[in-house]
């Protein structure tokens, strides 16, 4: 019994954290891919949450969907970068779910902007909201797991 | 997580934003059109509307129309929304069954007479959609109702249900 320790102290949460930052980091060069492909649909997809000023709507259409695939890459390619990426998906969640759950209080019937940039793709609810906190958990996993990374700048503070 | 830890994190995540602003300023100069960093989007759907063809109208203008039924007022909300409540006299046209409903009101739709659309309100643009499916349709004469349901009954003007 002792000899399956190893496997469950060790290797099964490293498979764990590296398959959660293999999932998270595709997610997020998906939804930024597809919104690169039609920055004005996204635009669109912002200013319908009716939360920024006309000015703002399309710099965070503009930065966003390049910092989603940037953090996206570094989460999966580049272990030194993985807490700073992680940390920035984590505030991008953090930021997407709090717009989200205004919009719903507001009663605002509107399309997510989240992975499809199509006004008829799904619309903003609890099920996404639900999605976006089981993304958080699984990046907050990843976050804590990259500083044990030996190649992790963290690693050694 | 020691403060050095912190620090080199919040480093890193400047310096990703710093990329990030850099591939966003390179990859802007491969598209066609540009994201213009000034875009009146609160006058978005009006301002469609108007390189569409199609005309406006104020609240003001909206009820004058509904009270006179000098316009055919078409809903481009979700049917559900129409039921809960909509304008005197609209027929509903959803923007997300437009094909399906138009072919049962376009016998009721007469070409010679104003058509006026609307949706829930002035951020949103199913009547926007609706509008230029009427036109490609043949209907010349469209306005839109750019304050929507919501601008009609922040005037206090009756809901038919």
């Amino acid at each position: 019994m002792n000899d399956a320790r190893p496997f469950l102290n060790r290797v099964f949460p490293a498979l764990v954290a590296h398959g959660l930052r293999l999932v998270i980091g595709i997610v997020f060069i998906y939804a930024g891919y597809i919104k690169i492909l039609d920055p004005f649909a996204f635009a669109k997809n912002i200013y319908h949450y009716q939360l920024l000023p006309d000015v703002a709507v399309n710099i965070a259409a503009w930065l966003l969907p390049w910092l989603e695939v940037l953090t996206g890459a570094a989460l999966i390619l580049a272990p030194r970068w993985r807490r700073a990426a992680a940390a920035w998906i984590l505030v991008m969640l953090t930021v997407f779910t709090g717009a989200i759950l205004i919009s719903l209080y507001r009663g605002l019937d509107i399309s997510c902007g989240c992975m499809s940039t199509d006004p008829g793709a799904a619309r903003i609810g609890w099920r996404k909201v639900a999605e976006n906190i089981a993304l958080w958990i699984g990046t907050a996993v990843a976050f804590y797991g990259a500083a044990r990374h030996p190649s992790s700048p963290d690693a050694k503070f | 997580m020691n403060r050095a830890g912190s620090s080199c994190t919040g480093l890193q995540m400047l310096m990703l934003l710093g990329a990030t602003v850099a591939l966003a300023a390179a990859a802007s100069r491969f598209y066609e059109q540009p994201l213009p960093l000034d875009y009146p989007w609160s006058r978005h759907v009006e301002q469609s509307a108007l390189e569409t063809g199609m005309q406006v109208m104020t609240v003001a203008e909206a009820e004058a129309a509904v009270q006179s039924f000098s316009h055919i007022v078409l809903d481009a909300r979700r049917e559900a929304d129409y039921l809960a409540g909509h304008l005197p006299g609209a027929m509903s046209l959803p923007a997300n069954d437009v094909d399906a409903h138009f072919a049962m009101i376009s016998s009721l739709l007469d070409p010679a007479m104003p058509i006026m659309v609307y949706c829930s309100g002035q951020d949103c643009d199913e009547s926007l959609l609706v509008g230029r499916m009427v036109i490609d349709a043949g209907y010349t004469n469209v306005t839109l109702f750019v304050g929507g349901f919501r601008a009609w009954q922040e005037a206090g003007l009756p809901v038919q249900r």
